[in-house]
């Protein structure tokens, strides 16, 4: 794919993406709960 | 000399200046100095929590190891987000609520007043770890910064260190943490979009994406796969040992720092995502840079100049220039937070500790700024004189400071039988480790970073002295430890 194996795309796009990914639900699940707290 | 190039820095500089001449009103207190009076957002957190910890490694170092090992040189980068993510997790919120209950405003004064006891032991390891590391590290960004003024001013490297740490060190005298914390935002956000548009630029520049991958593969076919062309155990090593990185990132005094000053806990997770959004989109700019370098400049001596040299070479004289200025402000954005841990430790936990108890606070700032000045020197030597790759310097002297912080930061805002002699005995663990490590066992730093077995002898001291020993005010602490938990706005 792209003259790449699928272990190189892992490690550079598809990993620090998802730690990314990860990152940005951790913090929207954060103002949802905070929202709640507020609201109570 | 081309002008053209020159002008942008030159410009850039001034508008570094006028930050930290209009930060300089927040310096008037210690807490202003420090800690930006606890009232810093979430986007100026993120951005200078990442950037002073990245730094010339980005740029330098991580776009030499593309050069050298392709897409492996990102086991690295997989390993900084997850210490990155540890940090935020598991250390952020806490440490700030717990900071401004003990009135804390520097590191130090942070583990003296949380273990209780007598707190002489610990200033002195957090001063001499602080002191070597830090002078270390900071050298590392001035070898950096030499190279790039080398490049572009064409002037020996030695006057090019030297310029760097006097720019450096004349900056983060005025500003303290405010003018650190809002030009690491400034700059932090420009190295982003700059890194981004360079490295998109140097693949087209090389032909491509198709044929910069094509003509790497005929170099060295290991370097289009994600294992450098190794399996079995040879891969799992070779993942362990630059996943292991991660961990030197953790619990480093200079960057930490930062969570004392946001304005409120429930802004960390937001400052998490934009770390590590910002961070991710610098590591793929910096790799195209270093992979396309690999085309561009197939017999580099030191691949580690590929970035001055593709800016002077390769791209437009006003972009290279202004991406030049972007580069020297991310190594300030490093060392000036280096500089002020260094300064902070010595004004407050040394001086004002024992040796003028009665000292008023402009008297403080002023020794505090002297220290500044000390290390600024002491780092401009180790820059001059030291032969290592900024890579390595800059991993040893990660290793260092985490290895001494880390493993007694995560215990005190989890655990309230913590002691004194746990914490001393664990901080001295981890630093000593780290130093023989690395002068006795030199073979064993290329299967793991040091930090590793000094974290996890740190971790087991500490746990093993704080149990036979005794924590003076337990009642005290539990109390504390079930405050930190709570959401607190400044």
């Amino acid at each position: 794919m792209l003259g790449w194996t699928f272990t190189a795309w892992l490690v550079v796009v598809i990993i620090p993406a998802m730690i990314t990914g990860f990152s940005i639900i951790y913090y929207m699940m954060g103002e949802k709960k905070q929202g709640e707290e507020d609201e109570a | 000399m081309d002008w053209m190039i020159i002008l942008p820095i030159i410009v850039y500089i001034f508008i570094l200046v006028g930050i930290g001449a209009y930060s300089y009103k927040f310096t008037g207190t210690r807490e202003g100095f420090h800690l930006g009076g606890r009232k810093i957002g979430s986007w100026v957190t993120a951005i200078s929590y990442a950037f002073s910890g990245m730094s010339a490694f980005v740029l330098i170092g991580f776009v030499g190891m593309v050069y050298t090992l392709g897409p492996s040189s990102f086991y690295t980068l997989i390993g900084y987000n997850i210490g990155f993510a540890f940090s935020y997790i598991v250390i952020a919120k806490r440490l700030r609520n717990y900071s401004e209950i003990l009135d804390a405003y520097t590191y130090t004064d942070y583990f003296v007043k949380r273990v209780r006891g007598n707190p002489h032991m610990i200033r002195a390891i957090s001063a001499i770890s602080i002191l070597v590391f830090m002078s270390v590290y900071v050298g590392s960004q001035l070898a950096a910064g030499g190279m790039t003024i080398e490049t572009v001013f064409d002037i020996n490297p030695t006057t090019s260190v030297i310029i760097a740490g006097i720019v450096v060190t004349a900056y983060c005298l005025f500003g303290g943490f405010a003018g650190v914390s809002i030009t690491d935002y400034f700059q932090g956000i420009i190295v982003v979009i700059g890194t981004a548009i360079l490295g998109v630029f140097m693949i087209n520049y090389a032909g491509g994406w198709s044929a910069v991958v094509e003509e790497v593969r005929n170099q060295d076919p290991a370097l289009v796969t994600g294992g450098l062309g190794a399996s079995g155990s040879a891969l799992l090593g070779l993942i362990f040992g630059y996943l292991t990185l991660g961990v030197a990132i953790i619990g480093r005094p200079h960057d930490t720092i930062r969570f004392f000053a946001i304005s409120s806990s429930s802004e960390v997770r937001k400052s998490f995502a934009i770390t590590l959004t910002a961070l991710t989109i610098t590591y793929w700019g910096a790799f195209l840079v270093g992979y396309a370098g690999r085309v561009i400049y197939p017999n580099i001596d030191n691949p580690e100049y590929i970035f001055p040299f593709a800016l002077v070479d390769l791209t437009h004289p006003i972009f290279g220039g202004f991406m030049i200025a972007v580069f020297l402000g991310l190594l300030m954005s490093t060392s000036d937070s280096q500089l002020l841990s260094s300064g902070s430790t010595f004004g407050e936990d040394v001086y004002r500790k024992y040796i003028n108890m009665h000292a008023s606070d402009r008297q403080i700032l002023i020794v505090t700024r002297l220290f500044i000045a000390i290390v600024g020197i002491l780092s401009t030597v180790v820059a001059v004189t030291s032969s290592e790759s900024i890579f390595w310097i800059t991993v040893y002297a990660s290793a260092g400071l985490a290895a001494t912080f880390a493993p007694v930061l995560v215990f005190s805002l989890y655990w309230d039988k913590l002691t004194n002699a746990g914490a001393v005995a664990g901080m001295l663990t981890g630093f000593m480790t780290v130093v023989l490590w690395d002068n006795f066992m030199p073979e064993f730093s290329f299967i793991m970073t040091e930090a590793v077995p000094a974290v996890v002898l740190s971790s087991v001291v500490i746990y093993v002295v704080s149990k036979l020993t005794e924590q003076p005010e337990l009642q005290t602490v539990r109390n504390e430890l079930q405050q930190v938990k709570k959401v607190w706005k400044k």
